[in-house]
């Protein structure tokens, strides 16, 4: 079954980890989403992943559409502008 | 109560003498320490009519209960005058082994006024003071000022020093400790009126017992430990610096003077793009486990032969130096860092000032200067010149050196329209039109423009709060926010360690009762939070504040480019919710229920006898 990809823009510490700034992976939610991403760049694994494994650790948030989120459950299509940053925001 | 001395140091400079005055337990409850202590003392010694630059103005140096407990981060000083920029309070918080040295001569706070008759230096040891002449130092950066203090008096002693900027009463010159400013509202300005190069301190006494000094051990493991997990990891491996690609992305990064929240040609200003290409080492404050402070190496313009000089650079410097004055040379904007810490000035208002000489240039404004001194947008080397002439008051730079409001008020010709100011402190790199909780935060503020008072940011870069939520739910996040924000600031915790509280004013208050013996819990510490911003209000008030001051730049309340959530409409009905959930009448004055409530009409009361 066709599945569309949808791209990840990573920022901060994902990009430097990643080596590079986007990250393409299959998901219809954000969980999906994240699990595929790490599947792809196994570094991401050891900085941004909580200590189950399932989903982000306290450090990082997902933006889509401009809004902050993070549940897994949230929806996503290969439209949506999805976003992995740092949740410290403090300059 | 355990963890502080009970006294401060009063030094009159004019007459060379020292008393030391008591600070009642009350008082200290009330306000802990830091900026909150520091707002007490200076609501007492600078009452209404005190011009900031007058010899009988204040300069403030306070610690905290948290300094010396082994607490990450707590090394911090609050540093407070009355705004030679804003006429309004002026607090600054930086952090350094001055704060430490302070505490151990047997003070919570050095309390300055006077005026010395030539260039000295102030040395307080323990409770014992002397001035000395400082002719030598003038002209000299406040890193070799401190260097040679040292090592004429000896290692121990702790230096906080001016640059050329204090010298020649730039209105937001900073003061220079370790190489961190106290940066914000020019106290390195009032500083320079005292005649007063720099202060070298030494302390060496023991510091004050806490009361529970096992528990507060663990406590304080453990904080450290979690210093160093994921809520921090942006600090450590990039610094602030990473804001700006994120921010440029979400269109909340103020560019050429706010005509644009975004900037294209960026890439070489990400903060990921300089950590690869120019960061050299980083380094922490006093008594810090997180180490957010990253170097760069300085360079030539082309990129090339490398002076072998670094620069410690925020986001704010670069958002300010950088795409503000629309530049984006990695190179210059480093340089341009480098230039504002040597001559010891708030990186913002340099840039934001410039900003808007760089648009008054755009309309034709006459600067009393010929045009092609007045710099362009995205001209870095006309950046780097005027930068210059500001910290010396030297040409265009002595119009820009009194900040933007200032000069726009000087030249007139419709140039107050792009001030972006409030209260004449300007504006931070996160864009208000786009984050309406800071906006709020950033127009009630009662240092101006600031966004670590309010640290409402954090709301709207956050799933806090729906983005179509009652105006009711912003504004008591946006309160909240400030209050938390208080108690930080006066228990001299860095804002960089709120990720690592899960509830910061309950877990704040445990720390606090472990270090001070005195039971806390985070419902009478958000109070404490509560009572220090109205009494904020309060000094602003005694100094001429009215409504009007709580207001935003007209180009961040219109609509033009369809960019703005905001509006003038919704800044008013913002602020009477605020002023009625803050206590205060329609005019923002707090009501007398509210002084009461929070023990604000007695514990004044008892701040007005020493001055
Ligand atoms: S986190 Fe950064 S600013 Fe805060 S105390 Fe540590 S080094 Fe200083």
């Amino acid at each position: 079954m066709y599945k569309p990809r949808i791209k990840i823009e990573l920022f901060g510490t994902p990009r430097m980890v990643a080596g590079t700034r986007r990250i393409e992976a299959t998901g219809e939610d954000l969980g999906t989403l994240f699990q595929n991403a790490c599947n792809k760049v196994p570094s991401l694994r050891d900085h941004i992943v909580n200590s189950e494994g399932t989903w982000l650790n306290a450090g990082y948030t997902f933006v889509v559409d401009g809004q902050f989120t993070n549940d897994p459950k949230h929806y996503v299509d290969p439209e949506s502008d999805v976003l992995l940053v740092s949740r410290a925001s403090g300059g | 109560m355990h963890s502080v001395h009970g006294q401060y140091l009063h030094i009159d400079l004019s007459h060379g003498r020292s008393t030391i005055y008591p600070i009642a337990e009350s008082v200290q409850q009330a306000f802990l320490g830091g900026i909150g202590l520091g707002t007490w003392l200076l609501d007492a010694w600078c009452p209404a009519g005190t011009e900031p630059l007058h010899p009988d103005a204040p300069l403030i140096f306070v610690s905290s209960p948290f300094i010396g407990t082994g607490l990450t981060t707590a090394s911090k000083l609050a540093v407070l005058a009355r705004s030679p920029q804003t006429g309004f309070i002026g607090d600054s918080l930086t952090s350094s082994y001055l704060a430490i040295a302070l505490k151990r001569c047997g003070v919570d706070a050095i309390v300055i006024t006077g005026q010395c008759p030539e260039w000295s230096v102030l040395i307080v040891e323990n409770q014992e003071i002397r001035i000395e002449p400082a002719q030598d130092l003038l002209g000299t950066s406040p890193d070799s000022t401190s260097e040679h203090l040292r090592g004429r008096l000896g290692k121990q002693f702790r230096i906080a020093a001016i640059g050329e900027a204090g010298e020649n009463l730039v209105r937001f010159a900073a003061i220079s400790n370790d190489g961190r400013l106290a940066g914000r509202t020019g106290p390195g300005c009032v500083m320079g009126s005292k005649r007063l190069k720099a202060m070298a301190v030494r302390g060496s006494g023991r510091l004050p017992v806490v009361a529970d000094p096992e528990a507060l051990g663990q406590a304080a493991r453990a904080l450290s430990r979690r210093s160093l997990g994921p809520e921090t990891a942006k600090y450590r491996e990039l610094g602030t610096a990473a804001n700006l690609a994120f921010f440029n992305k979400m269109s909340m990064l103020p560019s050429r003077n706010f005509q644009a929240s975004q900037l294209d040609g960026l890439e070489g200003l990400h903060g990921e793009a300089l950590h690869a290409t120019h960061r050299t080492d980083k380094n922490a404050c006093a008594a810090c486990t997180i180490g957010c402070e990253h170097h760069y190496a300085l360079r030539s313009s082309s990129g090339e032969g490398k002076s072998g000089s670094t620069v410690r650079l925020e986001y704010e410097s670069l958002y300010a130096l950088g795409p503000l004055c629309g530049v984006n040379d990695p190179d210059v904007v480093l340089q341009a860092a480098r230039l504002c810490d040597d001559l010891t000035m708030d990186s913002i208002t340099t840039g934001a000032t410039i900003a808007w000489a760089m648009e008054c240039r755009e309309n034709g404004v006459d600067l009393g200067v010929p045009d092609h001194e007045i710099p362009t947008f995205g001209d870095g080397d006309a950046l780097l010149r005027v930068i210059g002439e500001i910290g010396q008051r030297r040409g265009l730079g002595d119009l820009l050196a009194d900040g933007s409001r200032a000069a726009a008020r000087g030249v007139g010709q419709g140039s107050e329209s792009w001030t972006l100011d409030v209260k004449g402190l300007e504006l931070p790199g996160y864009d208000p039109r786009k984050l309406p909780t800071l906006a709020l935060g950033l127009a009630v503020a009662t240092r101006g423009a600031c966004h670590n008072r309010s640290s409402a940011y954090e709301v709207d870069l956050s799933d806090q709060l729906a983005p179509d939520s009652e105006l009711e739910a912003r504004v008591q996040a946006a309160i909240r926010a400030e209050d938390q924000a208080s108690i930080l600031d006066s228990l001299n915790l860095c804002k960089f360690l709120r990720h690592c509280f899960d509830d910061l004013p309950a877990e704040s208050a445990h720390l606090l009762e472990q270090v001070t013996g005195v039971p806390a819990d985070g419902e009478t510490l958000l109070a404490t939070g509560e009572r220090i911003n109205t009494l904020k209000r309060l000094f602003n008030i005694s100094h001429g504040w009215t409504r009007e001051d709580d207001w935003l730049p007209s180009r961040v309340l219109s609509s033009e480019n369809g960019q703005s959530l905001l509006s003038p409409d919704w800044l008013t009905s913002a602020l009477d919710i605020y002023y009625r959930q803050r206590g205060c009448d329609a005019y923002g004055i707090p009501t007398s229920a509210s002084l009461s409530r929070l023990q604000l009409d007695h514990l004044r009361e008892s701040a007005s006898a020493p001055a």
